[in-house]
């Protein structure tokens, strides 16, 4: 196999929770995907600049969280205007319900995203890669550039408006 | 005893509590049934998101009018800055401008109303430097006339 297709498997590998992760910071599985097409593209090129990176997982995860920054911060008109889009041209879903919405309940589903888009970039960010991801505090703050402490202070804002919401729910 | 507030049980939650933290949670039965309640709800939470993303709910009807609206009342607010100023200039009097020559002959005027010595005014010809000297009294004439009390000692008999 060569140097190339290594690089390949590696970055599939990585492909799919990257994919969950730009879904999860985006909130926005449509935009996730040309995103994720981006974080491949870019680590391409920081791997032809810098060489490969000592420990990938968080190198990758800092890429997507940057490249998904930069989604936020040029896309808020085009995500205004697909949130104003009149009812008639958002596209119909299948009305089956997922697994998940038959365990947690379709409206409570709703709710907890609509909770979740509502968090500021930084808190959502943090949120994620703690629950979700599953990092440390000490990798989170590496992957986000902040010190210990903000780590703890926007994660306990996170959690506790996102059981706010959950409790407004139930 | 002096229970664990909820920001420290989500901070032992991510595994990031002081260890005097952790000490007290896995002694307190109070504080660990509140953790349990914490990880409960983040369970349902994590769960909730890891499915796809539910499209967010179409935006209520006034929010697709917004930016209609903004560029509306910026519309209205120019009009009627428009019509102010309008209006202002209509009901301001503007003298009307001078032209050199008249500004001038004015200011000619007013001047020889202002330094005539006899109450008349003077025209230009009678302003020209001979006519002002021949206007001001001679200065020794000036001294040694007037009441005898104060006229100075040095007028003579010539002068009286």
């Amino acid at each position: 196999m060569s140097r190339q297709d290594e690089l390949g498997a590696l970055l599939e590998l990585h492909t799919g929770r990257l994919r969950r992760l730009c879904r999860l910071l985006l909130a926005d599985g449509q935009e996730a995907e040309e995103v994720v097409q981006d974080v491949l593209v870019k680590a391409l090129e920081a791997l032809q600049r810098q060489g490969p990176p000592d420990d990938w997982g968080p190198w990758l995860t800092r890429i997507a969280v940057n490249t998904c920054r930069d989604r936020r911060r040029a896309g808020w008109w085009r995500r205004f205007r697909r949130w104003s889009e009149p009812i008639e041209t958002v596209p119909l879903r299948h009305t089956d319900p997922t697994p998940e919405d038959v365990a947690i309940g379709a409206e409570t589903r709703q709710q907890i995203w609509q909770g979740f888009r509502s968090l500021p970039d930084r808190q959502r960010e943090v949120f994620v890669l703690r629950h979700m991801e599953g990092l440390s505090g000490p990798e989170i703050a590496e992957a986000l550039g902040l010190s210990a402490g903000s780590v703890k202070r926007h994660l306990f804002r996170a959690v506790h408006r996102m059981r706010e919401t959950l409790e407004e729910t139930v | 005893m002096r229970h664990l507030s909820e920001r420290a049980l989500v901070h032992a939650q991510a595994g990031l509590a002081e260890p005097a933290e952790r000490e007290h949670l896995e002694s307190c039965l109070t504080c660990t049934r509140r953790a349990e309640g914490l990880m409960h709800a983040l369970t349902v939470i994590t769960r909730a998101l890891d499915g796809p993303a539910p499209r967010p709910r179409p935006a209520p009807a006034f929010r697709r009018w917004i930016p209609a609206a903004a560029l509306a009342t910026a519309t209205a607010l120019a009009a009627l800055l428009w019509v102010e100023v309008a209006v202002w200039r209509a009901v301001t009097y503007v003298p009307p401008t001078m032209r050199p020559e008249e500004a001038r002959a004015m200011l000619t005027q007013v001047s020889a109303a202002l330094f005539s010595l006899h109450g008349d005014a003077t025209t230009p010809s009678e302003t020209s430097p001979e006519a002002v000297e021949s206007l001001v009294p001679d200065s020794e004439e000036s001294e040694c006339t007037g009441p005898e009390s104060l006229i100075p000692s040095g007028c003579g008999a010539g002068a009286s």
